[in-house]
């Protein structure tokens, strides 16, 4: 027998010991945190595929059969499909008693299940992590990294079910409950704000996570999607992704780690550096983003430290999935062109246009004119909000 | 070099979308048109800034220009600066932490980015003012 079908049977044989386990992965549950916005960031694309969606990847390739995800947010269109795990919103307020309750009905058909609260992106074997719990054969393991602590990752027996309860109970926090350690080596983001999901953007790039992205590698370092149209006049700097359906205009220019994540758009001479576009997200023209999360009319600035609403579609807008969407806008936007042009032409007057430069200089400056000359009324209302006024000489 | 000139200083309202920036403009618009005025927006306040906004402040910068006079920008809330950043607006003005230093910056020789730059120059003739 040759070494590939030593391995073949190999992993195999550990994907059939897996079987038995479920997992069930928990997203949300701590109001406040780990979200852009009102989104759970593992539900963001990170390089074309969600956490979840990596995170499910990597149980179904261990041989974890049942996969189960409770969300306390609806997730960015499309859903997770079907066949990769059984989605399942549940309000807020109810989130621990519904994640309880899942955990019990798992239980009773397997012999444990792997619980995972999915706040950031964990390289855990989960392999190892259940051969671990097995030989140990306590109730709980958790897993712990070298670098950041204890991770929200536990193996549950299912004839554990008290130990299990309460610790779902104190919503995974509970530090009294007796869990046995599985040391993680890996690579762990806690994804607990927008600069840790640049940071995890730049380490995939760098090789150091594996998150690799999802497209072709169309020059080294710069990653293309399916459908995403770069104008040849725009420039695309390494390292550099862009999602499915992009759209990158005459003139704009991609640097320094940035990605645009699936139906983004950055529109003519816009300026992406180090920053991240959301899905769906369209930059208008002559813009310039730095060191910035954007996304669902928000800006997170990494260098002020703040999140911007900025609801002016001037700056910031949405695109829409749809074709007929799509071009619905696009004639929404020339009527009101159109409409707004011929009001101009027909009712207001047309700006004085500049003189030649020669009659110009020779023409004494605006400053000199009569009109500024004039004394300003020193009782006009708008000197009511006027807080200093500094003087100087003798006046 | 001194100037007898005054400086005002403004207080820009929260919110500069399109209304409040035309109603604003209204405001400082006999500021604007008189001779070669020093003019200081206090942004401290500003916790939305849209496209209007940004071309209002703009507007009173050109306005301002076109009369030899300035306006400078000064306690620039991190709401204002991220758009007028993400503008492009924000490397067109003079932008103070305080208004009474940008008050204060009329009145100086060097002009701002001189000052950021060469530090020791400022200590230099600070220190012969003081001196003379």
């Amino acid at each position: 027998m040759d070494l590939d079908a030593r391995n073949l049977q190999a992993s195999a044989s550990a994907a059939s010991e897996l079987r038995g386990v479920r997992a069930l992965l928990l997203v949300g549950g701590r109001p406040g945190l780990e979200r852009f916005g009102e989104m759970p960031l593992v539900l963001l694309d990170v390089l074309g595929r969600s956490i979840l969606l990596r995170t499910i990847d990597r149980l179904r390739t261990v041989g974890i059969g049942e996969v189960t995800v409770l969300s306390d947010t609806e997730s960015v269109p499309p859903r997770p499909a079907a066949e990769l795990c059984h989605f399942q919103v549940a309000r807020r307020e109810s989130f621990w008693d519904e994640a309880l309750h899942q955990t019990r009905r798992m239980a009773r058909q397997s012999e444990c299940v792997l619980v995972i609260r999915l706040g950031g992106w964990a390289e855990v074997d989960y392999r190892t992590m259940i051969s671990h719990h097995r030989k140990s054969g306590v109730a709980l393991t958790r897993a712990v990294s070298r670098d950041v602590g204890a991770l929200e990752i536990f193996v549950a027996s299912s004839n554990s079910t008290a130990e299990t309860a309460a610790l779902l109970r104190g919503e995974l926090r509970d530090e009294r409950i007796q869990t046995s350690p599985f040391e993680v080596s890996g690579y762990v983001n806690l994804l607990q704000e927008s600069a840790e999901l640049r940071k995890l953007i730049l380490d995939s790039f760098a090789g150091e996570a594996a998150v690799p992205p999802f497209g072709r590698e169309c020059r080294p370092g710069v990653w293309v999607g399916r459908g995403s149209r770069i104008h040849r006049d725009a420039r695309v700097l390494a390292p550099a992704y862009i999602g499915s359906f992009c759209h990158v205009h005459r003139g704009a220019v991609v640097t320094r780690g940035s990605s645009l994540e699936h139906h983004a758009e950055l529109d003519c001479g816009t300026m992406l550096d180090g920053s991240t576009l959301l899905p769906y997200t369209r930059i208008a023209a002559g813009l310039e983003v730095e060191q910035s999360v954007v996304g669902f009319h928000q800006v997170h600035s990494l260098v002020h430290q703040i999140t911007v609403d900025v609801e002016d579609t001037h700056l910031i807008g949405t695109t829409q999935e749809y074709v007929s969407m799509r071009v619905y806008t696009a004639a929404q936007w020339v009527l009101t062109f159109l409409s707004n042009t011929l009001w101009k032409f027909l009712f207001e007057s047309s700006p004085q246009q500049a003189r030649s430069a020669s009659a110009a200089l020779g023409s004494s400056g605006p400053a000199l004119s009569e009109s500024s000359l004039a004394p300003v009324e020193s009782e006009a209302k708008s000197y009511r909000e006027m807080v200093a006024a500094r003087r100087y000489g003798d006046e | 070099m001194e100037t007898s000139r005054p400086v005002i200083v403004k207080r820009v309202p929260q919110s500069l979308n399109l209304r409040q920036a035309r109603a604003f403009l209204e405001e400082v618009r006999p500021l604007l048109e008189s001779d070669r005025p020093q003019l200081v927006f206090d942004l401290s306040l500003v916790r939305r800034l849209d496209a209007a906004g940004v071309e209002m402040l703009l507007f009173c910068m050109h306005e301002a220009a076109r009369r030899d006079g300035d306006l400078k920008l000064a306690s620039v809330s991190p709401h204002a600066r991220v758009v007028l950043d993400l503008t492009r607006a924000g490397r067109l003005f003079e932008i103070y932490a305080t208004s009474s230093e940008a008050a204060r910056s009329f009145s100086g020789y060097l002009p701002n980015m001189v000052r950021q730059f060469y530090p020791d120059v400022e200590a230099k003739l600070k220190s012969e003012r003081e001196a003379a």
